[in-house]
This record gives C-alpha cells, structure tokens and sequence, in this order.
C-alpha cells in the first residue's frame, strides 16, 4: 500500500516493539524546557559579537593582534569556542527530543536519552499497571 | 615551513578532527533513533551548516592573515 505523505508511516520506534503493535502517542517535554535549559548557550555565542560591537576591538587589537601568530592563536581560540558550542548545543538538544514517552496499544514505554553516549529504555505493559500519580513543580511546568 | 605555522596547521587539524568525530557520533544517534516526519534532520543539518561556517570563516582568516591582507 503507498501513503500519501503526510499520512503517518507506522514503523518500529522503540527496540522490542511488536510488528503489529500501534503507537498512539509519541511525547516529549514541552520546547520551553528546552529553551530555558539553553538560554546559557546562546548567552554564551551572542557575547563575543556583543563585546567586540561595544569596542573591545581596539582592546584586544592592542593586546593580542600585534602580530601573524598571535592573530592565528586568537582564531583558532575563536574556532574551538563556537564549534564547541555548536556541539554542546546539538548533544544538550538529542538529549531533549530523544526523550520519548511512547503509548503504544500494549503498553507505556519511556526512553531515556541521558547525554550523548547513556540511553535508557523502560516499558511497563498496561496489565501491570495498579497506580498512578502525577507531579508537577516550577512555574513553567505549571503553566506550560 | 615555519614552526609557528605548522604548530597552527595542526591546531586547527586536529579541532576539526575532534569536531568531525562529534558529527560523526551525533550522525549515527540522528540515522537511529529519528522518526519519520520528525525534526532532527533538520536541526542536524543547521548544526553541520554551522560548522561548516565556522571551519569555513577560521580558514579563511588565517589564509588571510598569512597572505597579509589583515595588518
């Protein structure tokens, strides 16, 4: 059968998913916790264009950029600053979307993306459910 | 080829290669665990655009800075 495409393909999601098994929901944390958890890197790649507009050019020019090597060195500083910043970015972002709560029709499956290298997966089938509870703390997960 | 220089070549070398083993790690996480229709291609490819920006303009500025257009 061909799908049209943007009806949603069933494929296998999870690591001991049935072939037959449907998943219902696909959820994960809200984009804000995200935002908030990240706010530090962005802080941190708008500072040194924020710096250098405000004059410390003429500083650093002064300081450091008095010759060929020491214009090298600051750009290869500048080069492990930002390209670290783009992988702490992308490792703390696969460690938001990757964690997943799936409702498949068999049962409730929480994957836990812990970091780059640290994945857990647990999975409770809805017969062994007997409680369940919530908890919500902080303002944003309040009200978001 | 001046030590100072050669020192820079391999700095730069070896960022790059650290760098490229963290896209490479982060590739195969994207290829496994993305489902269809979902956004980590995307952001993977704005992430591999950045880099990419940022390898491009560091080159560029030393190339620069060694052919003397930067005084």
């Amino acid at each position: 059968m061909r799908y049209p495409r943007f009806v949603y393909i069933p494929q296998a999601v999870f690591a001991n998913q049935k072939d037959d098994e449907r998943i219902f929901v696909v959820a994960r944390r809200h984009a804000i916790d995200f935002v908030i958890s990240s706010w530090a890197l962005v802080i941190l790649v708008i500072a040194p264009i924020f710096v250098f507009s405000l004059g410390a050019k003429s500083i650093l020019q002064s300081v450091i950029f008095t010759d060929v090597l020491s214009r090298d060195i600051t750009v290869i500083f500048f080069l492990l600053y930002f390209l670290m910043l783009a992988i702490i970015f992308m490792t703390s972002w696969i460690g938001y979307y990757y964690n997943l709560l799936i409702i498949s029709e068999e049962g409730i499956i929480e994957v836990a993306q812990k970091g780059l290298f640290n994945r857990e997966i647990y999975e409770v089938l809805f017969d062994q459910i007997e409680d369940v509870s919530y908890h919500t703390h902080g303002f944003f997960k309040h009200y978001v | 080829m001046d030590i100072a220089i050669l020192l820079v070549i391999l700095a730069f070398t070896f960022i790059v290669i650290i760098s490229g083993f963290f896209t490479v790690a982060l590739f195969y996480h994207v290829k496994r665990y993305s489902f269809v229709g979902d956004a980590s291609k995307r952001v993977f490819s704005i992430y591999i655009m950045s880099c990419i920006i940022i390898i491009s303009i560091a080159l560029m500025l030393l190339i620069l800075n060694h052919t003397g257009a930067i005084s």
